[in-house]
C-alpha cells in the first residue's frame, strides 16, 4: 500500500508569491509622500490604531490635517475600483489621527549637529522640512509671516474643511519637537539670515498674491479677492456680501469661496469658469459639495466685463468660453462672440489662481510661469545654500504635495550640509515597481460599498462653519478598513482558506512574513493550489 | 484513490473486547464506557441500538466486539437517537433486555417515545444518558433528569467506574421489577475515567431465553391497558398512584404502582448513609460528585463529623434516609452536577417535615450551577460550611490567576478549525467564493450538526446558525417563506441527511421552499469518530455486509430540481456545478462527496505507524 496519504504534498513557491509582494501595492504607490498604506488600514481593521498612527507619522507628519485636506490620489488608485468603490483611505488616517490627537508620543528629538537652518514660511512644505531636520539633528528656525503657523491650513482653508483648533493642535504638537518659531516676521533677502549664522536657507513661503485679470471695473467696490476673503472669515471676520455673489474661478479656492459665501448667507450664488465642467482643477467632491448646498455652477463662461453703478457692482457680462487650453495644453481661451449675458451681483470674488510673491528675492532665479528654479537633484536655487520647496517651486498644488516636496528638500539640505549622499537617497526613491493594473484580483471577494460617513445635512451647512464630515465612528472605520483587499501583502489562502497546514512565517530574504505549508501536515489534497490567486503552490512530485 | 473499506475506530482506547470475557470474579482495567458494556453484556443483554454521540459511543463499539463472541447479542448503529430507542423498546416488549446509550442531545431527540413508552411498561429496558456538565464536548449543558421527571422514570447515577457496570447491570433487574425503563446518568468527568473493576457472571440464560411478546396486551399509547378500557392519562394517573385500580384488577395487576417504585427504592442499599453521633453537617453528594467530595473531605480532614448521604438514585430520592440527614444535622450542602435538581426534591423534603436544617448548594450559590463541579469547588463550599479554608489563600489566588489568564490569554488563540485537508473546508471555501462572485453579501448559510458547523467562525463565516440534527433544511425554508429576498443555503452532513435530514427535505419540496442543500457527504459520521452510517461503507456495527443507500438516489426519489454529485477537491467543477445549482428555483442539491481526510489516510495505512 501506498504511504502517500490523498495525493501528492504541497509546498509554496516563494518567488511565484512573492512577485507581486515585492511591488508596492497601487495606493502606496500613488501617495506623494510613500504612506504605506495598507499597512495602517490593516493595522486599523484590527483595531490596532496608536501603531497604525506610527506607520503613518512615519512619511506624514499630519495626520489629521492630511485626512481633511488631501486630494487622496491613492484612492483612485485603489484596486477595488474594479471592483466597487476605494477604501475611504483618507478618512481612515483622519480617524485615526482625530482619535489619538490627544495621546501621541513626543518624539525626543536631540540636536546633535551644529549647522542650523532659516525656513522661510510655515507651511506644509516648510514644516515638514523643519520637523525632518530637526530629527536630523539641525537646529531648525522657522519664521512665519502672520502670526499662527501652518500657511494656507491655518489661514485659508475654511472651518468646515479643518476646523482650526485640529490644525493648530497638530501643527503645535510637530512644534514641540525642538523647532524654533518666529512669527510675525517677514524676511526680505536671504543674505542677512546668511550672516546671522545660518548655513542653509529653505524657502517655502508658498503661492499667495492672488492673481488679476484686467477688465474694466475691477477697482470697482465690492470686487474682491477669493484669498483674502477666506483670510478674513479664517480670522474671524464675516465680510458684508449682500444677496447676490460671483465668485469667478474653477478652483479649489473658488469652491471654497462660493460655499463659505453660502454660510455667509447670500441667497444667490453663482460660480463661473473658463473650463467645462470635467476640467475643472476643483477636486469632483468638493463641487459636488458645493451644488448640493444650491450654488450655481456656470461652465465655460469668461468675465468680460463687471458692470458697475456709482463705482459699485452691480453684476457681471460674461461671454462664452470655446475652448480653454490650446492644442500644447497652455492656457489660451477663445470666446464665442455675441455670447454676452449678464449675471446680477452684489459682490464678486476673484479666485482664478495664486501666483508667488518674490518680492526680495529679485535675484534668484525665476521660471517663465514665475516660479523659482531649482536644480531637480539638489532642489537648490541659482544662489548656493538657498533651497525652495512646496508651491512657490511648483505653483499652487495640494496639501501632500507639499509635504512630499519637505521631505526632499530636507534631504537635499542634509547632503549640502555634509549628511548623506543625495545620489544614493535619489535612487532610493521610487526604485520598486507597482503593482498597479495587472494584480490578478483573487475569487469570491464580496462586492461591498464604502461605508458612509456622517455629513451635516446640506440644509443645516448655512450659517455656520461647522465640519461638514464629521468622520468614521470606531465601528464604521473597523468595517471600512476591513474591506482593504490586502493587495500589498498577499495572505489569500492563510486569511481566506484557513486550512490549518498554512502557517506564517518568516523568511530571512524578506522583510515581511510569508506563508508556507507545513508538511507534518498536509495531506496533499491539492485544493490550496487551485485557488492560489498567483499559482504560487506546486505539487511536490516524487523524487524532487 | 483506493477502494473504500470499513477501518476500525482508531480510539480502541475506549472501547475493547475485554468486555465480552467470561471470567468472573476477575478484575480488569476498563473504561467507563466499556463498564456500560460491561454491566449491559452481563446482564444479557439482547438488543443494543444507538446513534453516535459523545461521550458513550465507545459503548456501542465495545459491544460489538461482544456480540461477535456472543452472536445473538444484537449490536446496531442506528439512524437517529429515536429509532434506537424504538428499536431497543421493541426488544424489551418482546421480553429481552434491551440498552441504548446516547447523549445528552439524544435525550431530546428521543423524548416522545421516551415519555409514551414508559407506560407501555418495557421490563428490562436501561437507556444510559451522557451529561457534559461544563459543555466540554457539546454545545451546551442540560440536564437529563428533568426530562426523567417529565418522562416519569427513575434515574441511577453511579459514583464510580465499578458502580456503573455494577448498577448498569441491576438497572435492568429494576427495571423488571417495577415496570419502567430506568435511565443510567453518566457525566463527562466520570465518562473517560478508566479503573479496575471486578467482573461478575454473564447472565447467558437471560440472553437466550425466548420471546415473550404479549398480544393479549394492547401496547397503544397513552395506556398499557385491555382494549377498550382505555383511560386517558393513565401514566399520569399510575405515577401518582391514582388510577382507580380496583376497576381493571386482573388486568392491570402486571403493572406496579408507583408508590412500588419508591419503597424499592428507598430499600435500596446503594444510597449509603454515613452517619456520626453527632455530625456538624451533612453532604448530600450525587453520583460523579460523590468521589471529589469525599477527596475534599478527607482534605479537610472531617469524615468523621459529617453525614454524608452517597446519592445513586437521584430521581425518585430515597426520601427516608434524606430526611434522616436532616434530622441530624443543622446544615446540609447537596453537591450535584449541572442543575440543582436533587436539591430541589431535599428542599421539598424539609419543606414538608418542617425541617430548620439549612439547605446549601447550587440554589443558594454556594456552589456555581453553570460548568463543571469540580474538587475545588466542592472544597470551597464545604469549608465556609464548616468555617474553615480549604485552599491556602495563595493557592487561592493562583487558581484565579490561572483562570484569568484562560480567559483572555488563550481561549481565543485556538479557535475550532478544520483539520488539514478536510473535504468539508474545501467544499466551503467553493460555495462561499461562487456565493461571494454571485450574491455578494446577500447570502444566508443556514449550517446543521457536524463538522461543518466549523463553519461558523473565521475564517470562512459561512454559516449563520447551527441549532439540531436535521434543523438546517427547515430553518432554511422558514427564512425562505418569511421572505427573504437573499440566496439561501442549507447545509447537512452525511449522517445527519439519514439522522433526520430527510423529513425535512421532503417537506422543503412538497412546501415549494427555493433553496440550496449542499449534502457534505464525508462518507462517515466524522465527528464522533467515524463510526459507519447506512450511506457509508456498507457495512453494520458489527462488521457485517449490509446495503449502502445513496444519497443521490434518495434525493432524487423526494423529486429535487437538481441533483449533482461533486468532489469538493476539484475547486473548478464544484465552482462551476454551485453556479449551476444556484440558478436553480426551487430545492436544488449538490453533494459534495469525499471521504473524510483522517479517515483517508487511515484507510492508507498512514496512521498505523
Amino acid at each position: 500500500m501506498s504511504l502517500k496519504p490523498i495525493g501528492n504534498q504541497l509546498r509554496i513557491n516563494i518567488d511565484a508569491c512573492q512577485a507581486w509582494n515585492a511591488k508596492r501595492p497601487p495606493c502606496r504607490s500613488a501617495c506623494p509622500v510613500d504612506i504605506d498604506v495598507p499597512g495602517y488600514v490593516t493595522l486599523i481593521s484590527k483595531g490596532k490604531y496608536s501603531e497604525a498612527l506610527d506607520v503613518i507619522m512615519e512619511k506624514m507628519p499630519f495626520p489629521s490635517i492630511c485626512g481633511r485636506v488631501c486630494h487622496h490620489p491613492c484612492e483612485s488608485a485603489c484596486i477595488r475600483n474594479k471592483i466597487d468603490q476605494p477604501i475611504a483611505i483618507r478618512d481612515l488616517k483622519r480617524f485615526v489621527g482625530d482619535r489619538l490627537i490627544g495621546e501621541r508620543p513626543n518624539q525626543e528629538i536631540k540636536q546633535t549637529k551644529k549647522q542650523s537652518v532659516a525656513i522661510i514660511g510655515s507651511g506644509p512644505a516648510g514644516l515638514t522640512a523643519a520637523h525632518d531636520l530637526a530629527l536630523m539633528g539641525y537646529k531648525v528656525t522657522v519664521f512665519e509671516e502672520l502670526e499662527k503657523p501652518g500657511g494656507m491650513v491655518t489661514s485659508c482653508i475654511p472651518d468646515y474643511r479643518i476646523p482650526i483648533d485640529i490644525a493648530e493642535k497638530e501643527i503645535n504638537l510637530l512644534l514641540e519637537t525642538g523647532i524654533k518659531l518666529r512669527t510675525g516676521e517677514r524676511i526680505t533677502g536671504y543674505s542677512k539670515l546668511f550672516e546671522n549664522g545660518f548655513q542653509a536657507v529653505l524657502l517655502a513661503m508658498g503661492a499667495k498674491k492672488p492673481k488679476s485679470i484686467n477688465i474694466s471695473g475691477m477697482h470697482a467696490k465690492g470686487v474682491i479677492s477669493g484669498l483674502s476673503f477666506l483670510r478674513d472669515i479664517k480670522n474671524g471676520k464675516r465680510p458684508e456680501l449682500g444677496e447676490r455673489v460671483i465668485v469667478m474661478g474653477g478652483g479649489n479656492v473658488a469652491i471654497d469661496c462660493a460655499q463659505s459665501t453660502v454660510r455667509l448667507g447670500a441667497k444667490k450664488v453663482h460660480i463661473i469658469c473658463l473650463e467645462k465642467r470635467e476640467e475643472m482643477p476643483a477636486h469632483e467632491w468638493q463641487v459636488q459639495e458645493a451644488l448640493e448646498e444650491g450654488v450655481m455652477l456656470h461652465t465655460s463662461l469668461g468675465p468680460f466685463r463687471i458692470i458697475t453703478s456709482n463705482n459699485r457692482v452691480t453684476g457681471l457680462e460674461t461671454i462664452k468660453c470655446t475652448n480653454v487650453f490650446d492644442k500644447d495644453g497652455k492656457f489660451s481661451p477663445t470666446f464665442e462672440e455675441d455670447s454676452l449675458s449678464i449675471i446680477k451681483a452684489d459682490t464678486i470674488i476673484i479666485a482664478i489662481g495664486q501666483e508667488i510673491d518674490i518680492k526680495g528675492f529679485e535675484d534668484i532665479e525665476i521660471t517663465p510661469s514665475g516660479t523659482f528654479k531649482v536644480d531637480p537633484l539638489t532642489l537648490e536655487t541659482s544662489v548656493p545654500g538657498v533651497f525652495a520647496a512646496g508651491d512657490c517651486v511648483s505653483g499652487p498644488a495640494s496639501f501632500v504635495e507639499a509635504v512630499q516636496s519637505g521631505h526632499m528638500v530636507s534631504e537635499a539640505i542634509d547632503s549640502f550640509l555634509g549628511g548623506r549622499d543625495l545620489k544614493t537617497l535619489q535612487t532610493r526613491r521610487n526604485n520598486s515597481p507597482s503593482l498597479a493594473e495587472e494584480w490578478p484580483i483573487p475569487r469570491g471577494i464580496i462586492r461591498r460599498k464604502r461605508q458612509d460617513i456622517a455629513q451635516l445635512d446640506p440644509a443645516s451647512r448655512k450659517g455656520t462653519f461647522k465640519e461638514i464630515s464629521t468622520g468614521y465612528r470606531e465601528k464604521e472605520a473597523v468595517r471600512e478598513a476591513s474591506r482593504c483587499l490586502n493587495c500589498g501583502i498577499c495572505g489569500y489562502c492563510i486569511e481566506n482558506f484557513g486550512c490549518i497546514a498554512m502557517v506564517w512565517t518568516t523568511n530571512p530574504d524578506l522583510p515581511y512574513r510569508v506563508p508556507e505549508i507545513d508538511l507534518a501536515l498536509c495531506v496533499g489534497c491539492g485544493v490550496c493550489g487551485q485557488i492560489c490567486p498567483h499559482k504560487a503552490i506546486e505539487e511536490i512530485r516524487d523524487g524532487g | 484513490m483506493p477502494e473504500e473499506k470499513y477501518v476500525p475506530p482508531t480510539f480502541l482506547k475506549w472501547a475493547s473486547g475485554d468486555v465480552a470475557k467470561d471470567y468472573p470474579g476477575k478484575t480488569f482495567i476498563i473504561s467507563c464506557n466499556e463498564a456500560l458494556a460491561r454491566g449491559a453484556v452481563e446482564a444479557g443483554v439482547r438488543v443494543v441500538a444507538a446513534y453516535p454521540g459523545s461521550p458513550l459511543q465507545y459503548t456501542i463499539e465495545s459491544l460489538a466486539i461482544a456480540s461477535s463472541i456472543y452472536p445473538s447479542m444484537h449490536v446496531e448503529w442506528s439512524s437517529n437517537e429515536k429509532v434506537a430507542y424504538d428499536v431497543t423498546l421493541g426488544a424489551a416488549m418482546a421480553g429481552m433486555r434491551a440498552f441504548t446509550p446516547m447523549k445528552q442531545l439524544g435525550m431530546n431527540v428521543v423524548i416522545d417515545s421516551l415519555v409514551q413508552g414508559a407506560n407501555l411498561g418495557p421490563a428490562g429496558f436501561v437507556l444510559a444518558v451522557g451529561d457534559d456538565p461544563g459543555a466540554l464536548e457539546t454545545e451546551n449543558e442540560m440536564d437529563t433528569r428533568y426530562l426523567a421527571r417529565y418522562a416519569e422514570i427513575p434515574v441511577l447515577e453511579p459514583t464510580s467506574i465499578q458502580e456503573v457496570k455494577d448498577y448498569t447491570l441491576m438497572a435492568f433487574e429494576l427495571s423488571e421489577k417495577i415496570r419502567l425503563p430506568v435511565i443510567v446518568r453518566i457525566t463527562t468527568g466520570l465518562a473517560y475515567q478508566r479503573s479496575p473493576v471486578v467482573f461478575g457472571k454473564i447472565h447467558h440464560e437471560i440472553r437466550e431465553r425466548d420471546v415473550s411478546f404479549d398480544k393479549n396486551r394492547r401496547w397503544i399509547l397513552g395506556d398499557a391497558f385491555p382494549w377498550p378500557m382505555k383511560p386517558f392519562g393513565a401514566k399520569h394517573m399510575r405515577f401518582h398512584d391514582e388510577l382507580p385500580v380496583k376497576e381493571w384488577e386482573g388486568t392491570v395487576g402486571s403493572l406496579p404502582k408507583a408508590s412500588f417504585t419508591k419503597e424499592v427504592i428507598e430499600r435500596l442499599e446503594w444510597n449509603e448513609l454515613i452517619l456520626p453521633d453527632r455530625p456538624v453537617a451533612g453532604v448530600i453528594a450525587v453520583g460523579e460528585c460523590y468521589q471529589d467530595t469525599m477527596e475534599a473531605i478527607r482534605y479537610l480532614g472531617v469524615e468523621s463529623n459529617v453525614a454524608i448521604l452517597k446519592l445513586v438514585t437521584s430521581f425518585p430520592i430515597p426520601e427516608n434516609r434524606v430526611r434522616e440527614v436532616l434530622k441530624k444535622t443543622g446544615s446540609v450542602l447537596v453537591v450535584e452536577q449541572i442543575e440543582p435538581f436533587v436539591e430541589a426534591q431535599v428542599c421539598a423534603v424539609a419543606a414538608n417535615m418542617n425541617s430548620h436544617a439549612k439547605i446549601l448548594g447550587k440554589l443558594t450559590g454556594d456552589i456555581p450551577v453553570c460548568n463543571e463541579v469540580t474538587r475545588n469547588i466542592i472544597g470551597k463550599a464545604l469549608g465556609k460550611m464548616l468555617g474553615r479554608n480549604f485552599l491556602p489563600e495563595e493557592e487561592e489566588k493562583r487558581i484565579e490567576k490561572g483562570k484569568d489568564l484562560l480567559l483572555k490569554e488563550l481561549s481565543f488563540i485556538s479557535p475550532p478549525r478544520f483539520c488539514p485537508g478536510c473535504p468539508e473546508l474545501a467544499a466551503g471555501f467553493a460555495l462561499k467564493t461562487v456565493c461571494n462572485e454571485l450574491y455578494g453579501e446577500e447570502v444566508t448559510y443556514i449550517g446543521d450538526v457536524g463538522c461543518y458547523g466549523m463553519m461558523t467562525v473565521p475564517p470562512l463565516n459561512a454559516s449563520y446558525a447551527n441549532l439540531s440534527m436535521g434543523s438546517g433544511i427547515s430553518i432554511a425554508s422558514g427564512i425562505y417563506h418569511a421572505g427573504s429576498k437573499d440566496k439561501i443555503i442549507a447545509y447537512i452532513g452525511d449522517s445527519t441527511f439519514f439522522h433526520s435530514g430527510m423529513p425535512a427535505l421532503v417537506n422543503a419540496v412538497y412546501n415549494k421552499a427555493n433553496l440550496l442543500l449542499y449534502v457534505l457527504d464525508n462518507r462517515t459520521t466524522g465527528n464522533t469518530g467515524h463510526q459507519p452510517h447506512p450511506g457509508a461503507f456498507g457495512i453494520t456495527a458489527t462488521k457485517q455486509a449490509t446495503k449502502m443507500l445513496d444519497i443521490e438516489e434518495i434525493v432524487k426519489a423526494f423529486q429535487v430540481d437538481f441533483v449533482k454529485v461533486v468532489d469538493p477537491y476539484d475547486f473548478e467543477e464544484t465552482t462551476t456545478v454551485l453556479k449551476k445549482a444556484l440558478e436553480v428555483e426551487g430545492v436544488s442539491v449538490v453533494i459534495a462527496r469525499r471521504t473524510c481526510a483522517l479517515l483517508a489516510q487511515r484507510i492508507m495505512g498512514l496512521m498505523e505507524k
